[in-house]
């Protein structure tokens, strides 16, 4: 599988990725009863439609990032991702829960949402990756996303959709450093096909 | 930490050893408290709808705005007021309504058991509904000027929908008031006039399938249970009936209900006594949540689609298993399971989960994941396969235990972290996971590893022909070699089962030995096919009987039943709580206790006692005490109503709480205790008992007055009245005799009997259950035991059972025992060849001699003595297998000075080899140095025919030649050769044959060597002078059949190598390459066929027709004329109709005997019809079946020829070395068998002439070979034989033999094969790879070996022993019937 498929891939679990955490967003904002209305669709795919492109876009950089700096670095132990779709699996899973629990949970005050949030993405990161090479990559992903984040909502591309700044600003490193991982351990699951020539199946898409 | 984890494998090692023994019992176990641990979960609500509740106290109440709250932005949390914060986002604006409930605890007391009838224990309290509702409907508040009653603030409701069957008890258009009163339409006339009431509550109304929440439970309002009112009431006592009235309100009004609250606690002043009904103070809303919305359901479904590819992806690991679907199965069951049981656990300890049950579903499984069930099975898949099952396991999840458990640490840590957030909802989700982890953790190694283990035995079961099975010692070596042997830390006290696995062997050993014959000397095949064997029911019984698992099993059922009825009998309360009751007594009623006589007193206060102490569900309702009867115990008994009690209650008008919530106030509570008097009363007529009104008044008075009297006594403990004395002298006898019947039968005695719960009746009647079925099985099984007409047939198959092998192998190992050798004498010499066609058996020994036997009566028929029979001593060179032996044996013999090891390094010439021996006898003849040997193999038919004339040899005739190494005589420099070569020379002057061209290099440089050597030189000219061969001289007389006799010229007779016997003609293939027939009967020579010289190696004979395979790779195909005997007229002109005729009739052998010797009786004549010049080297083995001819050679290639035009029709290529021996199928698909001097087996189609299997079986030469339809057997120079699978191609059993002779085999049956060894033969089974018997043929001296063997019709064992033939006989071996 060439790195163009690959990169595809990653581009498409990206955007996914992003449409449903948007999905998860408006649901917490609390209009339980609300049947998917169309103005809510409109904001999804319309007026903030180049959202979703970026995100896929981070994750085919995040996902062909972490091999290529495994191989580079070679720090990577060759037994901790060694082939196991299931293990991506859980790992995403883990992450929608993350997400779940930002969104859904109730939290007393901010610091209290943050440091739970903290304490999950680093137990995601220990449960599926352990390597300092990834740990490292989140934080510079989490920093810099936030960064670019922040940046677009000063210039006014880009405004939450609450004004609350302090709080998003707590939840968002959390999520951008386990997404990282997460989309981390998907390119490198990924590339293992590009390593091994003779890929046993075609990798799911999502 | 290394002890720790020491220990840790260690425990895990005997945890394995213990599943994997068990694993029938130990799932039974599993999946019962599976079962059990699920029973909590009957209660839960679905998830999905669950309804949520949000309390809020009485006092802070104020109904909810509107809209939605303003203020408290949703994620901001400065904004909020702490209350608001924990206020839940669906509580907004006004609930549906506001539930007052108003629960009446009423019953009759005193209970007067001898003037009530059941029915009053229900009737009067149940009537006092009707009088509250009347309160409540005059029940006014006036506020200032303004007067309302509760019409005013309830809510009023519609039209009942018009689907709903009983809508006539439902109140429509009014306020929504429910209670008891609507099964009557709130009339009481109604009520009383009504005789059967508890029909009309259990009437049926709606559809015949009704689900809870029923009518009577929506009017009652409280759990039926609670409610104290059975469909059948089997006693006559007091109940205590509960009931509510149910009322909606539309707006909540304080001041309204506190009033209402003070007035019905007025009316009724036992209320006071038995509850405090300000103890609740908080009003609860019940918030139905709507359907879920489109949003809300995409990340459940997201979620739930990555736990599946999660799972999917698990489980597709899953390898090396026999049902991988099952498997995985079995793994996603432990993880549902164990979340299950963990959710089923904490609702056991009262943590009511209020996560949505289907959200935090997949995020649990995949914290606590499937990676430990994965991994179990990797690790015991590639433990190494040839040990045994339980092993396997137990090293497997040894070598994982200490990850595993490290695991679970590490997780554990990590969910205690999430306590730390303080955020309930990760609170309770790690309360969860960790609990979930737990059972995970027990159900994985007790569930999943189990049903690992059960699989991977199948597994091995089913690749039991596949795998190689590798011997026992092997995987002895392996258990040593490969892991480090781990004891277990406690042997399981039921059976050796988890004895150490050397134990286990040994102990399977010595089973086996006991079970088979003494004689088994070879290594009993792995446990594994032992139990393979086994059938499972057998293996149960097996199990049963071994730990008498029963018998214990009830002695303990006994004892906890012994235990129970002690218990029961009330001897523990008794010691237990006598001062407990009479602090009771005191404190209850304690003027009473003082001034009660001594006889009314105590029934008055047993009763009270006795009911104090047992709060039993079976008896609900019954409590006597009127104080404790009617105590609300449980404030919030609507807590307990089915979830959907107040949705249907909604539902019927049509209104939905979906999306809404209600109110629910504290319910107002209420004890009435009505008199027995007014319940008598309330009679209806039918409930009378037969009595009239006026027994009725006269009862009501009796009552009252009794009543009146005991007041008066607790009142004045001094005097009774007269009147009261008066009573009660007047009712001595018949109080007395309901005093003794009491006693006899009295409740309150019996009741101790009964159990007391709920579970003790389970327990109860599951061990009725149980000892029921015992008792019926063992009836069962005494009767079959007992019963005369069974016994027999129980008795052998209890035998059966215990003797397994028996039944699997038809029950003929006695009769094997008792068999003993015919032993057939007359050889001189060592018997060399032997031929049988099923009747006959003919034996050619090394003098030459031909001997016919009768197989059956082990009768000498016929002797030939081919005219000049060698002297007794003479020794001759016979054919067969053994020319190169005989030749070295006889060099030997001439020089005396030999040593045997050099032999063995000759190449070898011949076909037939012979496994290497140790020289056994003492008299091991001598040879000289291999120096003299080279490879010249084409010469040795030449050689052989020098020896006729050898003088009698020194060597003793005891040690046969056998006994030799396979040796080889090369050619070059032999003096052998060099003394053959001259006689060659000679012969060639005389007879005209001319092998000059051929040899004369040889010889040349064999003159070199004798220059060389002069010293070798008087032994050549010693055998020289010895070196004449009788039959070269007639060949001048072929044709000839009048000349036969100079055929034999000077007692000396050609050696016979081949021999072939077929309808009483016996056809000898002489070393000389001549081929006589005789004929059996008479031993007549009919004919002698010499045109060819070269020595005859391999003979066949079909019909009449001949193959005879020559050295010198020539097949000459003759065939046979018969001409009739001019002198002696057969009735029979031609000879089909005979071989027709004569279809073998084993009856009456002595008359077919004749006549198929009377077959050739006429003149034989012999004609070559084709002479192939097959192959370049000799062949070794030829074979003749289904119309093929089928010769192997030396130059590693195989031909097919058809014998009728013989024609080549392959030639089969394959074997890279010289082929040993061959064997034809004798029936379809004649495929061959051929095996090399490498130790390869090939399977070879006729048909298209390709090979089918190539099996490597062996390091050394193949020397014996068979096949069955589902194996090929051989055997090789490495001692070892083996049983190949003949579909597969692959190595099913193998067995060390004994160092040497294993150079023969035969099939007794297509399962039993017999084997020759030194000094007996073996039975083998091939099916299970063991030796059955071992037959010694050798009564004394057992240092023979036997090369021979023949089975006769599929039951006599023909077998040479040196110059014995022995006949073993097993009449009653037949086929296994499978």
């Amino acid at each position: 599988m060439g790195l163009l498929l690959r990169g595809t891939v990653l581009f498409m679990i990206g955007n996914f990725f992003a449409v449903f955490m948007n999905l998860l967003q408006i649901n917490r904002q609390g209009n339980v009863s609300l049947k998917m209305p169309p103005e809510l669709l409109e904001n999804l795919f319309l007026k903030e439609w180049w959202v979703p492109p970026m995100c896929g876009a981070a994750a085919v950089l995040i996902g062909l990032l972490y091999p290529c700096l495994d191989r580079h670095l070679s720090i990577s132990n060759p037994d901790s991702h060694k082939g196991e779709w299931s293990k991506v699996m859980r790992c995403i899973a883990v992450f929608v829960g993350i997400n779940h629990a930002s969104a859904k949970l109730d939290f007393v005050n901010n610091m209290q949402l943050s440091m739970t949030l903290a304490a999950m993405s680093i137990g995601l990161w220990w449960l599926f990756d352990r390597s300092p090479c990834g740990f490292g990559l989140g934080v510079g992903i989490a920093v810099l996303a936030t960064l670019v984040t922040q940046l677009l909502v000063y210039n006014g591309v880009y405004n939450y959709s609450k004004a609350e700044f302090l709080f998003v600003r707590s939840w968002l490193p959390c999520i951008f450093f386990s997404g990282g991982v997460t989309m981390g351990n998907i390119g490198r699951q990924l590339a293992l096909y590009d390593e091994s020539p003779a890929s046993p199946t075609k990798p799911k898409t999502d | 930490m290394r002890s720790l984890q020491e220990f840790v494998t260690r425990v895990f090692y005997t945890h394995g050893l213990f599943c994997a023994s068990h694993p029938y019992s130990i799932l039974t176990a599993v999946i019962c408290i599976m079962l059990m641990s699920f029973s909590p979960l009957m209660n839960m609500p679905l998830p999905g709808n669950v309804p949520s509740q949000h309390q809020e106290r009485l006092t802070d109440y104020r109904v909810p705005s509107e809209e939605s709250p303003e203020a408290p932005l949703p994620k901001d949390g400065k904004n909020r007021h702490p209350s608001d914060l924990l206020k839940p986002p669906w509580y907004l604006g006004v609930p549906v309504g506001y539930i007052q409930q108003i629960i009446v605890k009423a019953t009759v007391s005193p209970w007067k058991q001898e003037y009530m009838v059941p029915d009053d224990a229900f009737r009067s309290p149940l009537l006092k509904v009707f009088e509250i509702l009347e309160e409540l409907e005059k029940f006014k508040l006036k506020d200032g000027v303004t007067e309302y009653s509760l019409s005013d603030i309830c809510l009023r409701v519609g039209e009942v929908l018009p689907q709903i069957k009983f809508k006539e008890f439902l109140p429509k258009y009014s306020c929504l008031t429910l209670s008891p009163a609507n099964f009557w339409f709130g009339r009481k006339e109604m009520y009383v006039g009504d005789g059967e009431i508890l029909k009309t509550l259990f009437k049926r109304h709606g559809q015949p399938l009704e689900t809870p929440p029923y009518l009577r439970d929506i009017l009652f309002g409280i759990p039926w249970k609670n409610s104290g009112i059975a469909r059948y009431f089997i006693r006559n006592q007091q109940r205590t009936i509960s009931f509510a009235i149910t009322i909606a309100m539309k707006t909540y009004d304080q001041r309204f209900l506190l009033a209402l609250k003070s007035r019905l606690e007025d009316i009724y002043p036992e209320t006071a006594q038995n509850v405090n009904n300000s103890q609740v103070n908080t009003i609860v809303h019940i918030h139905y949540p709507d359907s879920k919305v489109f949003t809300e359901h995409t990340y459940l479904i997201i979620t739930y689609v990555f736990l599946l590819m999660y799972i999917y992806f698990s489980v597709r690991k899953i390898e090396m298993v026999k049902s991988k679907w099952g498997l995985a199965l079995s793994a996603v069951v432990t993880v549902v399971a164990s979340l299950l049981m963990s959710v089923s656990f904490c609702s056991l300890f009262g943590l009511t989960p209020t996560l949505n049950g289907g959200e935090i579903f997949p995020y649990l499984v995949v914290f606590v994941g499937l990676e430990n069930v994965l991994v179990i099975t990797k690790s015991v898949v590639s433990t190494p396969v040839d040990l045994d099952v339980r092993l396997r396991i137990a090293q497997g999840i040894s070598r994982e235990g200490w990850s595993i458990t490290k695991n679970l640490a590490t997780e554990l840590i990590i969910v205690v972290g999430g306590f730390f957030t303080f955020v309930p909802a990760i609170q309770e989700f790690a309360l969860f996971a960790m609990v979930g982890l737990l059972t995970d953790f027990f159900l994985q190694h007790v569930f999943f590893l189990t049903t690992l283990s059960i699989d991977i035995r199948r597994m091995e079961l089913s690749d039991l022909d596949k795998k190689l099975r590798i011997s026992v010692s092997d995987s002895q070596l392996g258990v040593s070699l490969d892991t480090k042997v781990i004891e277990p830390i406690l042997l399981c006290p039921v059976r050796g089962f988890m004895s150490a696995p050397n134990m286990a062997t040994n102990d399977k050993a010595v089973k086996k030995h006991r079970r088979t014959s003494s004689n088994v000397t070879l290594g009993p095949p792995s446990s594994l096919a032992d139990t393979s064997q086994m059938s499972r029911r057998l293996r149960l019984i097996d199990f049963l009987a071994d730990t008498r698992v029963i018998q214990r099993f009830i002695m303990f059922c006994t004892v906890i039943w012994i235990a129970l009825i002690v218990y029961k009998s009330g001897v523990l309360e008794h010691l237990s709580t006598p001062a407990d009751n009479q602090a009771k007594n005191i404190s209850q009623d304690a003027t009473a206790s003082e001034a009660l006589s001594s006889d009314e007193g105590r029934k008055a206060a047993s009763p009270v006692s006795s009911h104090q102490s047992g709060g039993s569900w079976w008896f609900q309702g019954e409590l006597v005490d009127p104080y404790g009867a009617v105590r609300h115990t449980d404030v919030e008994l609507w807590q307990h109503l089915s979830y959907k009690h107040w949705p249907t209650l909604f539902s019927y008008y049509n209104i939905s709480l979906y999306g809404k919530f209600i109110s629910i106030l504290p319910s107002l509570h209420l004890s009435i205790i009505v008199d027995p008097n007014e319940a008598i009363s309330l009679r209806h007529p039918r409930e009378n008992a037969g009595k009239t009104p006026q027994q009725i008044k006269q009862e009501i008075e009796q009552i009252s007055q009794e009543q009146s009297s005991e007041a008066k006594r607790v009142e004045s403990d001094v005097l009774p009245d007269d009147s009261i004395k008066g009573i009660l002298e007047s009712l001595p006898n018949y109080v007395y005799d309901s005093d003794h019947l009491r006693k006899l039968y009295d409740p309150e005695e019996l009741r101790k009997l009964y159990p007391k719960s709920k579970r003790e009746l389970v327990l109860t009647i599951l061990l009725v259950l149980f000892s029921t079925i015992c008792l019926s099985y063992f009836a069962l099984t005494l009767y079959h035991c007992i019963c005369p007409k069974n016994y027999a047939r129980w008795r052998s198959r209890w035998y059966r059972g215990q003797h397994k092998k028996r039944e699997t192998s038809g029950g003929y190992y006695k009769q094997i025992k008792e068999s003993l050798p015919k032993v057939l004498k007359g050889h001189v010499q060592e018997i060399e060849c032997v031929a049988t066609d099923g009747q006959f058996i003919v034996s050619a020994c090394l003098g030459g001699q031909l001997r016919v036997w009768d197989s059956v009566t082990g009768d000498c028929v016929t002797v030939v003595h081919r005219k000049g029979a060698t002297p007794p001593v003479k020794r001759k060179p016979c054919l067969g297998r053994n020319i190169n032996d005989s030749d070295a044996d006889l060099y030997a013999e001439y020089h005396g000075n030999g040593d045997s090891s050099d032999r063995e390094e000759v190449d070898l010439p011949r076909p037939r080899l012979r496994a290497p021996r140790q020289p056994i006898s003492s008299q091991t003849p001598p040879l000289q140095g291999k120096k003299l040997f080279h490879n010249q193999p084409d010469l040795l038919g030449t050689i052989h025919t020098n020896f006729s004339q050898t003088p009698p040899s020194p060597v003793n005739h005891t040690s046969p030649t056998s006994l030799d190494p396979p040796s080889v005589i090369s050619s070059e420099s032999s003096p052998l050769l060099s003394s053959s070569s001259s006689s060659l020379m000679d012969r060639d002057s005389t007879s005209g044959f001319n092998f000059q061209s051929w040899f004369q290099p040889l010889y040349d440089e064999h003159a070199q060597f004798l220059r060389d050597n002069p010293m070798v030189d008087n032994v050549f000219s010693d055998s020289r002078s010895r070196s004449w061969s009788a039959g070269d001289q007639p060949s001048t007389l072929e044709h000839d059949a009048a000349l036969f006799d100079s055929g034999f010229e000077g007692n000396q007779a050609p050696s016979i190598w081949c021999l072939s016997c077929y309808e009483g003609l016996i056809v000898a293939g002489c070393g000389n390459g001549r081929l006589e027939f005789w004929e059996s009967s008479s031993g007549n020579l009919k004919y002698m066929y010499g045109e060819n010289q070269t020595g005859v190696t391999s003979l066949c004979i079909v019909n009449k027709r001949v193959v005879a395979a020559r050295l010198d790779g020539t097949l000459d195909f003759l065939e046979i004329e018969t001409f009739h005997n001019p002198i002696i007229p057969t009735s029979t002109p031609s000879n089909s109709p005979h071989i027709k005729g004569h279809a073998r009739h084993l009856s009456q052998h002595k008359v077919v005997v004749m006549d198929s010797l009377k077959k050739w009786e006429a003149i034989l004549h012999v004609t070559l019809v084709n002479s192939v010049k097959a192959h370049q080297q000799p062949i070794i083995c030829l074979k003749c079946e289904g119309g093929r001819v089928i010769s192997a050679s030396q130059d590693h290639s195989l031909k097919v020829f058809r014998l009728e035009d013989s024609r080549c029709l392959f030639t089969l290529h394959g074997h890279t070395t010289k082929i040993t021996v061959l064997h034809a199928d004798k029936s379809p698909p004649f495929n061959v068998v051929s095996g090399d001097a490498e130790g390869v087996l090939r399977l070879w189609d006729l048909h298209t002439g390709t090979c089918l299997h190539k099996v490597k079986v062996h390091e050394a030469t193949v020397v014996a070979l068979t096949s069955t339809p589902r194996y090929m057997v051989t055997s090789g120079l490495d001692d070892r034989l083996c049983i190949v699978d003949r579909k597969r191609g692959t190595l099913v059993h193998e067995l060390d033999m004994d160092p040497c002779g294993n150079n023969c085999m035969s099939l007794l049956t297509s399962h039993l094969l017999v084997t020759g060894g030194q000094g007996h033969i073996q039975l083998i089974d091939l099916d299970r790879g063991e030796i059955l018997r071992t037959v010694s043929v050798g009564s004394l001296d057992k240092s023979a070996f036997v090369n021979q063997i023949h089975v006769v019709q599929n039951s006599v064992i023909v077998c040479d022993y040196a110059s014995e033939m022995k006949v073993i006989q097993f009449p009653t071996v037949l086929e296994k019937a499978e």
